[in-house]
């Protein structure tokens, strides 16, 4: 029993890294990054290939975030002047191409089949099983990731940012470079779902593009939605309650009588339909305060 | 390579037509409707189900589907759309709802048809051979369904009192609603229309290809690289917008691995963004 | 010698087949507050757009304390010291009072990461420094008693002297209000025209756009009138207010 809760929490773990990077980029600066999912990718290949091809696992996962970052300004340089919902359909593209790239550089990422055999941090030396020692790993992860963010998000950078979230144009009118803060922005989320794209490779031992499908960065807006934009701790409840739900629903089949497609399709409908109705009547999610958004324009 | 031009023109009938529902949205409501795409799907699965389940024949089945799905637009604008006006939502509560939106679709989509891909109960004919091109029937039909409906759309916008009163609505809605247009009652039929007409698109990509749950989403991104393209409110534009990115990703074929055929749209999008962002021939938003 | 802070030489702007500003020109005195007055779409708010960088230019120059700027983006604008006001109140509705203002000053060190990881000290000592100051302005304005409630739950007349208020933070060498005084209780206008005098002979240079006559005459020193896009007329408030032009402009109607 201890052991599955161990290898869900992992899961929990893994999402709410993905999510608060997410929650940086949209919660606090209000860009619409719909490719989220596609530095994850970034991350988790970066971390597999380097490591297969001889480099050693720190090092390998260090490259995946600072690729993942680096990515992250590529695609900002262009689409961080334009308006926010050019950024939204630029950034589904970049995943998507992203996606296509390693279902179809075979020669690299052996296409569909995916990639599996590479080492783990420790893995040698780890006497108990894995898996506890990679769950202290991705929460130990999450806390410093969300440390370090909290004490970024008070500080006067994190007001530029907020104050770029609420209009841009007073934060130009008093002289702050909003595009090089948005660019930070986006950079600092990239890296961060490029992490947890590693430990994502680490969970699996087995990474194949099907694991980096849009849906996947919806899942991020949702648990970000859900727990209160611009609330980090929202996020981390919002990524065990959207995955306990996930994992919940799998269970469904024994007692309904659908098919297991049929399960995923309602699970995803019932994530759409939270989708459109908190942004309907609790756009603050759980733990957002009300005051902040019925302040309007 | 003439093949790619025929079937990039068929390819580019099917999104301006697509495109034409989503570029009035997104001029006169001010959003990128992420649903539209998944709306495609949703006529297409109708009409599937009049003709093959219910045995209709397919033009009527084209006809109801089409109206059905008109009316889900206008039944999405009185439960979401409208009561978010009323709220003054922001561009990205909007955007955000769209996304969910077209989750449920789809994925009821999935729920009630499963993954596999559908046809619709037609008989198989050959097509026409001419200059070393094949041309099938259902090409044939889906350009020139498409084309009829393209003037149709002219006609309604230049013609008729409500299609003066979308564009009206479409440049400034303030204004338009001082000159005594009764903009909710103008925006339930832009949505019908709208909607409907993605209806027609997606029962043509079905004519032309297969029936599948993610037809739509798969066009999504060469919809809104047309609706840019052509200038976003510009219906025309649309039109023409569509036909450019239909031709250049078959076309591009020539050169890149047809994989990556989604590329060509982003990247003309992006060179559009950054280089002409109002369009081609100038939409109604900056 | 008295400097001219501000200078437009012949600026214009299209918007499509419509010319909204034609070939405006003036300049605006150091320490000086004028006054930008004409009809609705004469092109004032425009013309405060061009100035600040909101709008590039068709053509024209634009000289700041004595450098031309007419292409440099808004935020280096506001960083040489030329900070406006909008016509719409944008009060970040989302932030308390008092974290408004604190985003006014530039250059703050903790705007930058490395600095809040490397030297928080100095971070923490520049941003008690920022409170003080705030706080100071905050009294100057009597939003004292607000400082912490979410600048969106203030009243129309209170967003304006907040936008005042963090446009002061910013230590600005010349302030562009557009319509300051729009939807604020008398009392509080002319509490607010007080200020800026204030204001004035602490060296600071005003150009206001404003409707009210009695208010933009009694405050500036010089009175710009706008009209097509073009600087009609400038002089001293008494002579510009009735001059038959202004008159014809605002009673004639249309």
């Amino acid at each position: 029993m201890i052991d599955y809760l161990v290898a869900i929490s992992i899961i929990v773990g893994i999402y709410a890294i993905f999510a608060i990077g997410l929650n940086l980029e949209w919660g606090f600066t209000g860009l619409i990054n719909f490719g989220h999912v596609g530095f994850l990718a970034i991350g988790a290949y970066t971390t597999v290939l380097m490591n297969q091809s001889g480099a050693p696992i720190w090092l390998s996962m260090a490259s995946g975030v600072v690729l993942a970052a680096f990515f992250g300004l590529l695609v900002g340089i262009p689409t961080l002047r334009l308006r926010e919902d050019y950024l939204a359909i630029v950034t589904i593209g970049f995943s998507e191409i992203v996606r296509l790239f390693l279902l179809n550089e075979e020669w690299l990422t052996r296409g569909p089949m995916g990639l599996f055999g590479f080492d783990r941090p420790f893995e040698a030396v780890i006497p108990f099983d894995y898996n506890y020692f990679l769950f202290i790993l991705v929460f130990g992860s999450l806390a410093v990731i969300y440390l370090l963010l909290e004490k970024l998000v008070h500080s006067p950078w994190g007001r530029v940012l907020k104050s770029i979230r609420e209009d841009e144009d007073v934060a130009s009118a008093l002289g702050k470079d909003v595009f090089r803060y948005k660019i930070q922005a986006l950079m600092i989320g990239s890296a961060i779902a490029g992490l947890a794209g590693a430990f994502l490779a680490f969970n699996m031992q087995y990474i194949n593009p099907r694991n980096f499908i849009p849906m996947e960065t919806f899942y991020a807006w949702i648990i970000v939605v859900l727990g209160g934009s611009a609330r980090n701790k929202g996020t981390i409840l919002g990524a065990i309650i959207v995955q306990s739900f996930y994992t919940g629903t799998r269970y469904l089949q024994d007692y309904v009588p659908l098919a297991s497609h049929q399960i995923a399709a309602l699970r995803v409908m019932v994530i759409g339909l939270l989708l459109v109705l908190l942004m309907m009547y609790k756009p603050q999610g759980l733990l957002g305060r009300k005051e902040e958004l019925t302040l309007g324009q | 390579m003439l093949q790619l031009i025929v079937n990039g023109i068929v390819l580019g009938s099917i999104i301006a037509l697509a495109a034409i529902g989503l570029t009035m949205v997104y001029g006169v409501l001010n959003f990128a409707n992420f649903s539209h795409a998944d709306f495609m799907t949703f006529g297409a699965y109708i009409a599937f189900v009049l003709n093959v389940a219910l045995g209709l024949n397919i033009i009527l089945s084209f006809f109801i589907a089409v109206a059905i799905a008109g009316a889900l637009g206008v039944l999405l604008d009185f439960l979401v759309w409208k009561p978010m006006r009323r709220k003054n939502a922001d561009l990205v509560s909007l955007i955000i709802i769209s996304i969910g939106l077209s989750l449920i679709v789809r994925n009821a989509i999935i729920f009630i048809w499963g993954g596999s891909t559908r046809n619709f109960d037609l008989p198989v004919q050959r097509g026409i051979e001419m200059l070393g091109v094949t041309i099938t029937h259902n090409q044939l039909i889906g350009v020139g369904t498409a084309i009829l409906f393209m003037v149709m759309v002219h006609f309604f916008l230049k013609n008729t009192k409500l299609g003066k009163a979308m564009r009206a609505i479409s440049d400034d809605i303030n204004l338009a609603r001082i000159s005594g247009i009764d903009s909710d009652k103008v925006i339930m039929w832009m949505w019908f229309i709208g909607i409907g007409l993605a209806g027609v698109a997606g029962i043509l990509y079905g004519l032309e290809t297969t029936i599948r749950p993610n037809m739509g989403w798969f066009l999504i991104l060469p919809m809104f690289a047309a609706v840019i393209l052509g200038g976003i409110g510009n219906p025309y534009g649309a039109m023409v917008g569509g036909m450019v990115i239909g031709l250049s990703q078959e076309l591009s074929m020539l050169i890149l691995p047809s994989e990556y055929k989604m590329g060509v749209s982003l990247g003309i999008m992006i060179l559009v963004l950054l280089f002409k962002p109002r369009g081609l021939f100038g939409g109604t938003k900056t | 010698m008295v400097q001219e802070i501000l200078k437009v030489r012949d600026v214009k702007k299209y918007f499509g087949g419509v010319v909204a500003v034609d070939g405006a020109s003036f300049s605006v005195e150091e320490q000086t507050i004028k006054g930008l007055i004409g009809a609705n779409g004469a092109g004032k708010t425009t013309l405060f757009n061009l100035i600040t960088g909101y709008y590039k230019l068709d053509s024209g120059k634009i000289f700041f304390k004595g450098e031309r700027v007419e292409q440099l983006p808004t935020f280096k604008k506001a960083r040489i010291g030329m900070v406006r006001t909008f016509q719409l109140t944008k009060a970040l509705s989302r932030m308390t009072v008092l974290e408004n203002l604190l985003l006014g000053p530039k250059m703050q060190s903790g705007e930058h990461i490395h600095n809040i990881f490397l030297r928080p000290k100095i971070v923490a000592d520049e941003e008690a420094g920022i409170v003080e100051k705030a706080i100071e302005t905050l009294e100057f304005f009597d939003l004292m008693h607000m400082k912490d409630d979410y600048a969106g739950a203030l009243s129309g007349g209170q967003k304006r002297l907040l936008e005042m208020a963090r446009a002061l933070m910013t230590d600005p060498k010349m302030l562009l209000l557009d319509e300051p005084f729009a939807g604020v209780n008398p009392t509080l206008a002319w509490k607010l025209v007080g200020r800026i005098k204030e204001l004035k002979e602490r060296g600071m240079t005003f150009l206001i756009i404003e409707h009210d006559m009695p208010l933009i005459t009694d405050v500036s020193d010089t009175i710009s009138f706008m009209n097509h896009g073009r600087i009609i007329l400038e002089g001293p408030p008494e002579d510009v207010r009735q001059d038959p032009r202004v008159l014809d402009a605002y009673l004639g109607g249309g």
